[in-house]
């Protein structure tokens, strides 16, 4: 039992992850919450559910999971051109920002439960048998199926991030923007790009949440506040400290709700944030964040 | 035969009622080094940031490699061979050295985002090229053993070093220096002085341009000599030239000293 509750509280951390690491590598570069995030993530939930329906026999997972992620990245450049990139360009304060991604957030559930109202659609199944044994333990294919499509797309982020040039390049302009354009980096081309890492996050996290969850215009807000606790517990801006604290999270949320129940095991989980901003207000990872400030 | 490599032409920049510069004419040729010196607040930084665009100009021309280059972007005269240091060191604090010194050849190597993932050996080779740039640089300023460390593990002499390396990385056609020596001590300052000679030797065609209060560090390198004084230039000339002056002597070396 415990370890099926592990691995399950581990598929969960992982989509937490995917959301958490979306958050994150936006903060880093922009200095802002992307709370628009959460409606991405609903907004693709739906694209994928209308996808994966749209055709008989459905498609294959893998083809839905991609063409989600490529609209994630679509919604997530038109809200940049759309919402930011005015305020970037006019230099405004990042209150703007943070109010421009409310807006979004906001306007993309509210423009989805005009059209699907607030039920929750089933995601059709997936796969034609939905667990498989190992010994006498049952696990659900698709909990693994999500824990290795994140774990790859995870490790390729943070070897992009850490090992290529143009990871360099984002952390340059992350530690400083403004000496990164003497050096001759196109900052906003960083930001283009890391618009389009955070649409794909968005993409892949609206599509295993619709799986899990189930699809309705709250499910990418309600679960971003996850991803967003993550990403505070974790330092925000430091992505291994949100991977770290999704993980935690996902595996904490797991057996408090197979212990004392989902609504309190939420509870706690706001709980954990609340004492990590009295005890350790600069995250896991303070020590990275706080040479940027 | 050396070019004309940086030019401009009465260039003026006023903040709010203050004039920071006023109408400064300047060249320097491929492969000289020249130096700008005057009190604090005479406007010698603002030069600098005008040339790499930081601040628009209210007035006048700035020429670099043959192009007007007041309707350009930072991005693009960084690019286009314009390096330069700062007063106070803005070395990316959180990047090792190594990897501050490759920041600079970001729009160097010829791959993007996609051949990134994709196309592994080109990327590798890439890498490596932009890597072994980068270590010559550090090579050039006796830094090659603290590559791997962070910069704020380094002494200040040693961060200005940093920087230099950095500002070299992409093959610049103009190395503009922001008081390079200040807060070094005498035994840096002649290392110092030591390194850009080393420079110059290895970059025949590389024109540096120097701010600085240090006279001796001036004097011994430059072989031309611009005076601000509250945004005008009072003089300029050969060192002796300058030495002499009754102008400087009293605008500058008199309060000094």
């Amino acid at each position: 039992m415990a370890l099926q509750l592990t691995i399950n509280g581990i598929s969960i951390g992982a989509i937490y992850a995917l959301i958490a690491v979306g958050f994150a590598v936006v903060f880093n570069i922009m200095r802002f919450s992307n709370f628009a995030h959460g409606g991405m993530i609903s907004a693709c939930a739906f694209i994928s559910f209308f996808f994966q329906r749209a055709f008989d026999p459905p498609p294959p997972f893998f083809v839905t999971v991609l063409f989600s992620a490529v609209c994630g990245m679509g919604i997530a450049l038109l809200i940049d051109t759309l919402g930011y990139r005015r305020i970037r360009l006019k230099n405004s304060p990042k209150i703007y920002y943070f109010l421009m991604s409310l807006t979004f957030a906001i306007l993309i559930e509210q423009i989805l439960t005009v059209f699907f109202g607030t039920d929750i659609y089933g995601f059709p199944s997936v796969f034609k048998s939905q667990t498989f044994e190992i010994g006498s333990m049952i696990f659900k294919t698709m909990n693994i199926v999500i824990l290795a499509v994140s774990v790859v797309i995870l490790v390729a982020l943070v070897w992009m991030i850490n090992k290529t040039k143009i990871g360099l390049a984002i952390r340059a302009v992350a530690i400083n923007a403004d000496t990164s354009r003497l050096m001759g980096i196109n900052s906003s081309v960083i930001v283009t790009v890391i618009f389009i890492i955070a649409g794909v996050l968005a993409g892949v996290s609206g599509v295993f949440l619709g799986v899990q969850y189930g699809v309705f215009p709250s499910v990418g807000p309600s679960m971003m506040l996850k991803g967003f606790i993550a990403s505070i517990i974790g330092g925000l801006g430091s992505l291994s400290g949100a991977i770290f604290a999704a993980l935690a999270l996902g595996l904490i949320e797991m057996f408090l709700t197979f212990f004392i129940g989902a609504t309190e095991a939420t509870v706690i989980l706001f709980g954990i944030m609340l004492a990590f901003l009295f005890i350790r207000p600069q995250g896991i990872m303070g020590i990275i964040v706080e040479d940027k400030a | 035969m050396t070019e004309q490599i940086l030019k401009t032409h009465n260039l003026s920049k006023a903040f709010g009622g203050v004039c920071a510069v006023k109408d400064f004419n300047m060249e320097i040729n491929a492969g000289r080094i020249r130096g700008i010196i005057g009190p604090n607040g005479a406007g010698k930084t603002t030069i600098f940031n005008l040339l790499s665009r930081i601040y628009k100009e209210d007035e006048g021309t700035i020429e670099f490699a043959g192009q007007d280059v007041t309707s350009k972007s930072q991005i693009e005269v960084a690019r286009m061979g314009l390096s330069r240091t700062f007063q106070n060191t803005r070395l990316f604090v959180g990047l090792n050295v190594l990897d501050n010194v490759k920041v600079a050849l970001d729009h160097d190597g010829k791959y993007s985002l996609f051949s990134a993932l994709f196309k592994l050996p080109f990327r590798n080779k890439q890498e490596r090229m932009i890597k072994e740039k980068a270590m010559s640089c550090l090579e050039l300023l006796n830094l090659d053993e603290f590559a791997k460390l962070s910069p704020s593990n380094l002494s200040y002499g040693y961060q200005r070093r940093v920087e230099i390396a950095r500002a070299l990385a992409n093959d610049p056609k103009v190395l503009m220096l922001d008081e390079p020596a200040a807060g070094l001590n005498p035994e840096e300052t002649s290392m110092l002085m030591d390194f850009i000679k080393d420079i110059q030797a290895k970059y025949p065609n590389l024109a540096i341009l120097v701010i600085e209060h240090r006279m001796e560090l001036i004097m011994n390198l430059c072989d031309h000599i611009y005076v601000q004084d509250s945004g005008l230039t009072i003089a300029e000339g050969t060192p002796a030239e300058i030495q002499s002056n009754p102008k400087v002597l009293a605008a500058y070396l008199g309060e000094e000293e």
